[in-house]
């Protein structure tokens, strides 16, 4: 009998587990930026998101990268620059909910997002936040090839 | 009938009896199995977590669908199954068998003796149990295996698919399973059958065995 609720023990940790797991999921979204694109990322405040950015830059011209906090980057013609972008849970709500539009397109099955907007049309703040989503965005400018690759967990 | 003939059906019938003591076991250790199988399980989705966790805090850069982490998985569960067949194995082997040998070997005396002490409603229990066992245990390895070929499916497709044809590594899931359990049926279908017969005769004995007790009885009675 004790083997028994042992087994129930069991059974039921494999369940949270695969619960947990169900919650992570994973980003890989590339993109060829021609002129100008600006790279969207965005989360529900309760998601964890972890993305690594890689640019190379393409063609003899160099690359710059605008970032929402008013900083550039210039990536010199045929090299590449690699950078982490890290979002933490920071906050929570209840009930469901979702926003669907070009730069951001979350919901509860789908706490967390990029999108690449061509010629840079996202004009929202910096790195705003909501009581609900999180975003963080910057521009490309010039020919690159934009990588975006990392993971991100529903809590 | 002649002390030879009934001294061969009293062997015939004491070696059914260590069988079904054997199955029996089995069937006791079976819940052993199924404990060593879901704990392999859970040591799986540990690490699937822990990979999990540390790409997202950015602590290591492993993905939970590299290569190495698949050859885990498949190794996490091999062993566990292993583990389990060695310890199922080692339970039914602690079960004393010819023990009636010696009393046998006293000839018709011993023989009446051994059906005497015999305890007809433990052993028809016994059988009960050990089709039960013996059928569950082959459904509990059936799955075992398949969880294995289905990983290991997973991992051929990847591999040719990626590393042959240069597709993305985008798959049907359901679709592997069901490959990965048609294959290993086809595997135990000769596995399956022997079970099946196995069931069979333990049904076989346990209806010949009530003949017997029954008949046994009244004749020890008109005795």
């Amino acid at each position: 009998m004790k083997k028994l609720w042992i087994f129930l023990a069991l059974v039921v940790l494999v369940a949270t587990q695969v619960a947990v797991l169900s919650s992570f999921s994973s980003i890989s979204e590339y993109t060829w930026a021609d002129e100008s694109v600006t790279v969207v990322i965005s989360k529900l405040v309760y998601a964890h998101l972890r993305v690594k950015v890689s640019i190379s830059a393409v063609g003899n011209s160099g690359t710059v990268l605008l970032f929402s906090n008013g900083t550039q980057k210039v990536i010199p013609a045929s090299s590449s620059y690699t950078f982490s972008v890290a979002m933490p849970n920071s906050g929570f709500f209840g009930g469901s909910f979702s926003t669907q539009s070009e730069a951001i397109n979350l919901s509860d099955d789908h706490p967390i997002n990029v999108a690449f907007l061509s010629n840079g049309t996202f004009t929202q703040t910096p790195y705003w936040e909501t009581d609900k989503v999180s975003v963080y965005w910057f521009t490309v400018q010039g020919n690159a090839h934009i990588a975006v690759e990392g993971m991100g967990a529903g809590f | 009938m002649t002390e030879e003939i009934l001294l061969s059906k009293m062997v015939e019938f004491l070696t059914a009896i260590d069988q079904v003591k054997k199955y029996r076991k089995l069937a006791s250790a079976l819940i052993d199995f199924a404990l060593i199988i879901v704990a392999s399980v859970v040591v799986l989705l540990t690490l699937h977590l822990a990979v999990n966790l540390l790409n997202l805090y950015g602590i290591s850069n492993v993905s939970s669908n590299s290569w190495s982490v698949a050859f885990s998985n498949i190794l996490i569960l091999c062993i566990g199954l292993l583990i389990g067949v060695v310890w199922v194995g080692q339970k039914t082997d602690t079960v004393k068998t010819q023990q009636w040998k010696n009393t046998l070997n006293e000839g018709t005396p011993g023989a009446l003796k051994l059906l005497q002490e015999t305890n007809w409603e433990n052993i028809f229990r016994d059988i009960r149990f050990a089709k039960l066992g013996f059928v569950l245990y082959g459904i509990i390895k059936v799955v075992a295996y398949w969880l294995i070929a289905a990983f290991i499916s997973v991992i051929l497709y990847g591999f040719i698919m990626v590393n042959i044809f240069h597709f993305s590594f985008d798959f049907n899931f359901i679709s592997i399973l069901i490959v990965a359990f048609v294959f290993v049926l086809i595997l135990s279908l000769g596995d399956l059958r022997n079970r099946y017969e196995q069931v069979g005769r333990l049904d076989s004995l346990l209806w010949e065995l009530r003949w017997f007790e029954r008949e046994f009885r009244r004749t020890d009675f008109q005795a």
